[in-house]
């Protein structure tokens, strides 16, 4: 069900830093939810430092970084992720930025379909549960957040909000 | 009669001056649509730019305030030149290598978010001494010092010097007489500071604007000799006001610019501090009413898709392949039992990218109003933000007004030339329910999408955002919006709309005062004159046919001469046309491919010529490129 997340469009590149985006998933077999992040790479401090534009910066600028260049993003997109968002499950905080998870090559979005370009993708695995997972999006984003929910067999669910808004998800019913 | 104020009113008039106590008597000076400057020293002469055609003397040295096509094919025709030149560090992506440049324009040209002017030179020109910020040097005993001064342009520079007594500034483009500039588009620019790109950037230049008038100003010049129109003979005030009109521009660009929907107000507030300082009290119009999409609407990206009872789905724009995987992916699920057409709000690629492969892939027809058709199936005809190149076979063209029944929904198309002016929207009606105006991206709940001045966003009664108020007010009362990006419905109540209409009708009085020509259209149109194909692919001995297409925005009939110029001889074919006010028209002209040209991409540019004297060289290109 990524496709439906990350299907917002492969080739934008005038609007895709109007939102941050973030997607959560349930598996069709059944079984806890994961959460996608991402980043738009060019909004990162060490991107802008490597030149990257704030719009202009797509997946052949992504695919053509070394593996160098690529941690420090990888490592600040963390930071950023971990203080952009918070999520609470059963009154309990999880904790972002340790449990975020990056591709092998830290780069999801360089098979063309699979995401848009120039951004970095993060996911974490959530545990079991039946209860709502609120979604804390913090006040000094910078730019609204779009969340996106796929239950298998439904239209996805969007939830659409400002900095510093909040959100409960379902997790009840995959 | 005010035809192009300061630039272009006073027709090039071919004036030495000479008047004691102002204007230094060895400074040769012909004013026009473009300048010419010279500095007489004997039978020695420095030019400024283009030098003084008729005083004779040997040319020594010319120097560039900056380097658009028009000062380099003029000054330096083929990058040939009289005498050495000086030129901004800044200037030196534009004077070498333009060869590549131009090649690379061909692909580049779409998908292109930077929002540059594209009049770069058509060759490369020697340069004999690039110049930093505060370097000085002499010529006849006189000394200059070069001030780096961007802002209307990227590489803009001033040099300064006393001559005759009289401190003297060779400014460029900087400013004009009157505290103008020629046009607004040009200082489109991201702004890093605050995480927006060339797109998003609406006159994001004119920070560095600002501080480079105030670095002007610092100087005491006694005289500012443009690049075009008028000396400017009074710089401190003429310096002053136009700080104050770009600032007013903006403040009001601010208070009504949907971004604040998205950025929210400390991004924007970066934005503000910029130009008008820490205490700007800038705030953005309350966000209008937003209330849930009906369910009968889904959210996928930048497409929404129309569902009806019965399970058939209607799409409104397709940005990419994965959302027609996801598309794919509801109709193999049953979510969707088909999709039976898609309508295209506009042509930027995030909206149109994959609208041919799901019409190929749902067999369904493509609708788009008359201003978006024809640049869905020929994108390479046009020069216009983000287009993409993916074409779509074929559109069903929909006039302004046509409506049509689509399951239990009457769908009617619209023109609607907000974002950009090849926009269209559509309005859906369901009995029993309130109706949605699906208006691309043309607004958001805080105001209007008029953030990138090469959108064509035109300030006429007929056209732009006064049509698209004009358009909204005429629907039904209490008549959903919904952009493309948004998964809201919104609408802005009569006090909302008069705020954004009647402080758009000040900006464009605004723009109006602050800028040189007869009508603000011109000033913010990069495109009134434009070339038609604007790429064309052909082969050795193959003519083809290029028109010029011209938009007359002044309010009184006007007379356009247009020159073409190359790309393979030195020939110049000139053809004419008048247009009636605020009417559109075109001349065509015929070349022939010689069978011994190089392949690759050659350049094919127009002298642009208004009645009373105005020129402007060099003023549009199109790509012809030369295959095998």
């Amino acid at each position: 069900m990524f496709v439906v997340l990350l299907g917002m469009a492969a080739n934008l590149q005038a609007h895709d830093s109007l939102y941050h985006y973030l997607e959560v998933s349930f598996p069709r077999e059944g079984g806890p939810p994961q959460i996608a992040f991402s980043v738009h790479a060019a909004d990162l401090e060490s991107a802008r430092v490597l030149g990257a534009n704030p719009t202009g910066t797509d997946l052949s600028w992504l695919r053509n970084r070394t593996s160098t260049e690529v941690a420090p993003l990888l490592e600040e997109g963390r930071v950023y992720l971990s203080k952009a968002f918070s999520l609470v499950l059963g009154g309990k905080e999880l904790a972002v930025g340790e449990s975020l998870k990056f591709p092998e090559n830290g780069i999801l979005a360089t098979e063309g379909e699979a995401a848009r370009p120039g951004f970095l993708i993060a996911t974490l695995s959530l545990p079991e549960s039946t209860g709502s997972l609120e979604l804390h999006y913090a006040p000094t984003a910078g730019k609204r957040l779009m969340v996106v929910v796929n239950r298998p067999g439904r239209f996805p669910e969007v939830h659409d909000l400002a900095p510093g808004e909040t959100t409960d998800i379902d997790l009840s019913k995959p | 009669m005010k035809l192009l104020t300061g630039l272009f009113s006073l027709f090039l008039l071919p004036i030495a001056f000479a008047v004691a106590g102002e204007i230094p008597s060895s400074l040769r000076f012909e004013e026009g649509s473009h300048n010419r400057v010279s500095i007489r020293r004997g039978d020695a002469r420095l030019d400024v730019n283009l030098g003084s055609g008729d005083d004779g003397g040997a040319c020594e040295r010319i120097l560039f305030t900056h380097a658009r096509r028009e000062v380099a094919e003029l000054a330096a025709p083929g990058g040939r030149l009289p005498a050495p030149l000086f030129a901004p560090a800044a200037s030196r992506e534009f004077l070498e290598g333009s060869s590549e440049s131009w090649e690379k324009w061909w692909d580049k040209r779409f998908d292109y978010y930077e929002q540059q002017v594209t009049r770069r030179p058509l060759s490369d020109v020697p340069v004999e001494r690039y110049l930093e910020d505060g370097d000085a040097f002499t010529w006849q005993g006189l000394e200059f010092r070069f001030l780096t001064t961007p802002g209307y342009t990227r590489d803009g520079g001033t040099y300064l010097a006393t001559i005759d007594g009289v401190k003297v500034a060779f400014a460029g483009e900087l400013i004009r007489e009157g505290g103008r500039v020629t046009d607004l588009y040009s200082f489109q620019e991201a702004i890093l500071e605050a995480k927006v790109g060339g797109y998003h950037g609406y006159a994001g230049r004119l920070s560095i604007w600002l501080a480079s008038l105030e670095k002007l100003a610092a100087e005491k010049p006694d005289l500012i000799v443009p690049w075009r129109g008028p000396l400017i003979t009074n710089p401190a005030v003429d310096l002053a006001a136009a700080a104050d009109k770009a600032k007013a521009i903006y403040r009001n660009y601010l208070e009504t610019n949907a971004l604040h929907w998205y950025f929210g107000e400390e991004r924007m507030s970066l934005c503000a501090e910029r130009v008008l300082g820490p205490d700007h009290g800038v705030k953005g119009m309350p966000l209008a009413q937003h209330v849930d999409l009906p369910a009968w609407c889904r959210h996928i990206g930048t497409t929404k898709l129309l569902v009806s009872a019965s399970g058939r789905g209607f799409l409104l724009d397709v940005g990419g392949p994965t959302a027609v995987k996801s598309i794919e992916a509801f109709r193999a699920e049953g979510l969707v039992k088909s999709i039976d057409g898609i309508f295209t709000t506009h042509t930027h690629n995030d909206h149109t990218a994959a609208i041919g492969d799901a019409a190929r892939l749902f067999g369904c027809p493509v609708y788009a109003t008359p201003e978006v058709a024809p640049v869905l199936t020929r994108p390479g005809d046009w020069f216009l933000p983000g287009v993409s190149p993916n074409l779509v076979d074929s559109v069903v063209l929909k006039k302004d007004g046509e409506s049509m029944k689509w399951e239990e929904f009457t769908l009617t198309f619209r023109s609607f030339p907000g974002q950009m002016l090849n926009h269209g929207a559509l309005l859906v009606e369901k009995p029993g329910e309130t109706p949605v105006f699906f208006i691309g991206d043309s607004f958001s709940p805080s105001g209007i999408d008029d953030y990138c001045l090469m959108n064509r966003n035109l300030m006429r009664e007929d056209s732009g955002y006064l049509k698209c108020f004009e358009v909204v007010a005429a629907m039904p009362k209490g008549t959903w919006l919904v952009n493309q990006h948004i998964p809201h419905l919104f609408r802005f109540n009569d006090k909302e709309t008069d705020f954004l209409l009647s402080r758009y009708r000040e900006r464009i009085a605004m723009i109006s005062d602050f800028v040189a020509w007869d009508d603000v259209n011109y000033a913010i149109d990069e495109q009134w004159a434009w070339f038609f194909p604007y790429g064309i692919e052909a082969r050795r001995g193959e003519t083809i046919e290029v028109s010029m297409r011209l938009w007359n925005h002044s309010t009184e009939s006007r007379h356009f001469e247009v020159t073409l110029i190359g790309p393979f001889s030195e020939s110049r074919e000139v053809k004419s046309v008048s247009l009636p006010a605020r009417e559109k028209g075109a001349v065509a002209f015929k070349i022939t491919i010689p069978v011994d040209a190089a392949s690759g991409v050659h350049v094919v540019t127009a002298d642009i010529g208004i009645e009373k004297g105005v020129n402007l060289p060099r003023w549009s290109e199109a790509l012809v490129k030369v295959t095998d």
